[in-house]
């Protein structure tokens, strides 16, 4: 491998990895949280995918623009998604949560599928062929844009989290859910707002990758798998460890598709996630 | 009382006796729904061992009905007998399972994080696969063509309606059979409570251990009749997490971890996909159609009615019973 081979798979990998922090976090905000494991959280992706080309067709907007728009209505739909659903899955056991979650991803992908099609799309971004040279390497314009959004979004969660009395409240809920609720903290909105806002952050997510991302119904699958990856590696709930796995994530698909290829790199990883799980369920970043 | 178990005892032996007796005349289209129907019935009841019985929510069951159906599929390749691939899958399954259940419970992996755990080890196995020219890539296997028994290989309908209706009474009479046993009392404890099983003598790890194999086993044996079916294995359709939904939806609608739940799912799943092609409609809208009627069936039900169907007949049922009970002071029938 050649240096400038390196340098373009790492920053490969950075910006890959940057877009699977903020997509992880999300869902470790519902696993933290809600104690729920959310399997349709790469479908609420894909819906916000959808959104950003039916923006760019109809209202000629491209996927960062729309992002402005697309991303307070994700919000709303996890509000509804919570009141319809989701706060009735909490209090009962984990197979209940897994059924229920991939009844929503099979609803969520099928109803795509209904509505629009199979077949595989994608949005013109408007600067798809342009680049940024750094160094000596090139990295599309859409993908720098996209992960400094992402990057952005990941800046402001973890802000909300840590700064906001809100934040305080949510992240009160998920370090001792019994003494949170005996403060007289309203566990139901604090659930409500977090779920919203993990779908709202995949909706973030969704909108910035389909400025350089094919998109299909089930595309969803992918990036669940890649926020579970993540998620495991840092430990549920694990705010900050969940931005740093995230990184490393992307590095090392990055990194193992250039010397092997991506399904070897997949392969990998959910070796180290099932041994992970094995001796370290915690995380591996878990104080 | 044994009025009553006369009764039903002849109602199964009558439905048995019916499924190997009609179908020859049913005509080839209404043969294919039949399997089909069969295939689903089959993996849900597997399933049902290790998720249901024993309350472990097992998510990476396609790597065993992959292992099943590729074992068999190169061994057939190498002019060996499917029925020999079939046993050989079986045993590859059983001891895979062992060797993940072994470390899974060893190292104490339960709950959601043995869901987490098999559903990591699908991925796995499905990646590697995709990159394995030796088992086809992608693309997947062909099986050649051919006409016998011995190749369980047939052009007609019917002999693979036998194979598979042997094959579900077989994995009936099993999944009887671990309810009824010494170890299905175990395994409904440890389902019950994990950390209570082991301060009245269970052996937690061991009877978790033996139900993972059975599901295991039979899964495989699923595999291979697939491969010989549908005469193509590929991870697309052994290796992906759409047969693990199939069983989940068939297993949580009808009723987890009850006998007759994953049944009544499997017929009520497969009978529903199969009634869905028979309408007018593009297969992609009826897959997509059908897919959306479960996802909304699933998610009442999971919330609703966590015993499923059979949940709902048995305590409706115990309401009846109880409210005649009062009259005649009789005592409830057992639990379906």
């Amino acid at each position: 491998m050649t240096l400038s081979l390196l340098e373009q798979s790492l920053l490969a990998g950075l910006v890959v990895g940057i877009i699977a922090a903020l997509v992880a976090l999300g869902f470790t905000l519902v696993l933290g949280i809600l104690g729920i494991v959310n399997f349709a959280h790469g479908n609420q992706l894909m819906i916000a995918m959808y959104l950003a080309l039916y923006g760019s067709q109809a209202l000629g907007l491209n996927p960062f623009a729309s992002s402005l728009i697309i991303t307070p209505v994700m919000f709303v739909l996890g509000l509804g998604i919570y009141a319809v659903m989701m706060r009735w899955l909490i209090d009962k056991p984990h197979s209940t949560h897994v059924a229920g979650t991939i009844g929503l991803m099979l609803l969520l992908e099928n109803v795509v599928n209904l509505v629009v099609g199979g077949t595989p799309k994608t949005v013109d971004a408007g600067f798809s062929s342009a680049s940024i040279a750094i160094h000596d390497t090139y990295l599309p314009v859409s993908r720098v844009l996209a992960a400094g959004l992402a990057a952005v979004a990941v800046l402001a969660l973890y802000l909300f989290l840590r700064r906001t009395d809100l934040g305080l409240a949510t992240r009160a809920c998920a370090d001792n859910f019994q003494g949170a609720r005996v403060t007289g903290l309203r566990i139901n909105r604090v659930f409500a707002v977090s779920f919203a806002l993990s779908v709202a952050a995949a909706g973030l997510a969704g909108a910035a990758l389909s400025s350089h991302q094919t998109m299909t119904p089930f595309v969803g699958h992918a990036y669940l798998s890649t926020a579970f990856a993540v998620v495991i590696l840092a430990g549920a709930g694990n705010i900050l460890g969940t931005i740093v796995s995230g990184i490393f994530v992307g590095l090392v698909q990055a990194l193992t598709q250039t010397l092997f290829d991506a399904s070897i790199g997949t392969a990998v990883l959910f070796v180290l996630i099932m041994v992970t799980l094995l001796v370290r369920p915690q995380g591996l970043f878990a104080r | 009382m044994t009025a009553a178990r006369l009764l039903r005892l002849g109602a199964v032996a009558l439905v048995v006796v019916a499924a190997v007796a009609v179908p020859p005349f049913v005509g080839t289209g209404n043969q294919i729904a039949l399997i089909n129907i069969a295939y689903v019935m089959f993996l849900c009841v597997a399933w049902n061992i290790i998720a249901g019985y024993a309350g472990q929510f097992a998510l990476g069951q396609p790597v065993f009905l992959a292992i099943g159906a590729y074992t068999s599929t190169k061994l057939y390749l190498a002019e060996v007998s499917p029925w020999f691939g079939m046993a050989a899958g079986a045993a590859i399954s059983g001891i895979a399972a062992a060797g993940l259940g072994l470390l899974a419970f060893r190292y104490k992996v339960r709950g959601l994080y043995f869901a987490l755990l098999t559903f990591a080890s699908l991925l796995v196995a499905e990646n590697i696969v995709r990159e394995t020219d030796w088992l086809g890539g992608t693309v997947g296997l062909l099986i050649p063509l051919g006409d016998s028994a011995v190749d369980m290989n047939w052009r007609t309908q019917l002999p693979y309606y036998y194979v598979i209706l042997v094959l579900l009474l077989l994995g009936t009479l099993v999944s009887w059979w671990v309810r009824r046993s010494t170890l299905g009392w175990r395994l409904a404890a440890v389902q019950q409570d994990e950390e209570a099983a082991p301060a009245v003598g269970i052996d937690v790890n061991r009877a978790k251990l033996t139900a993972f194999v059975i599901s295991a086993v039979l899964t495989s044996c699923g595999g291979t009749f697939y491969a010989q079916y549908y005469q193509l294995v590929s991870p697309e359709t052994v290796l992906s997490f759409d047969p693990q939904i199939q069983m989940l939806i068939g297993a949580i609608i009808g009723g987890l971890g009850t006998f007759g739940g994953p049944l009544v799912g499997g017929l009520l799943v497969g009978g529903f996909n199969q009634v869905l092609l028979f309408l007018p409609l593009s297969s992609q809208f009826a897959t997509s159609a059908g897919q959306i009627a479960f996802a909304i069936f699933l998610l009442v039900m999971a919330i609703r009615a966590p015993k499923g169907v059979v949940g709902i007949y048995t305590s409706l049922r115990a309401r009846v019973v109880r409210s005649s009970a009062r009259h005649v002071g009789a005592k409830p029938d057992e639990e379906l």
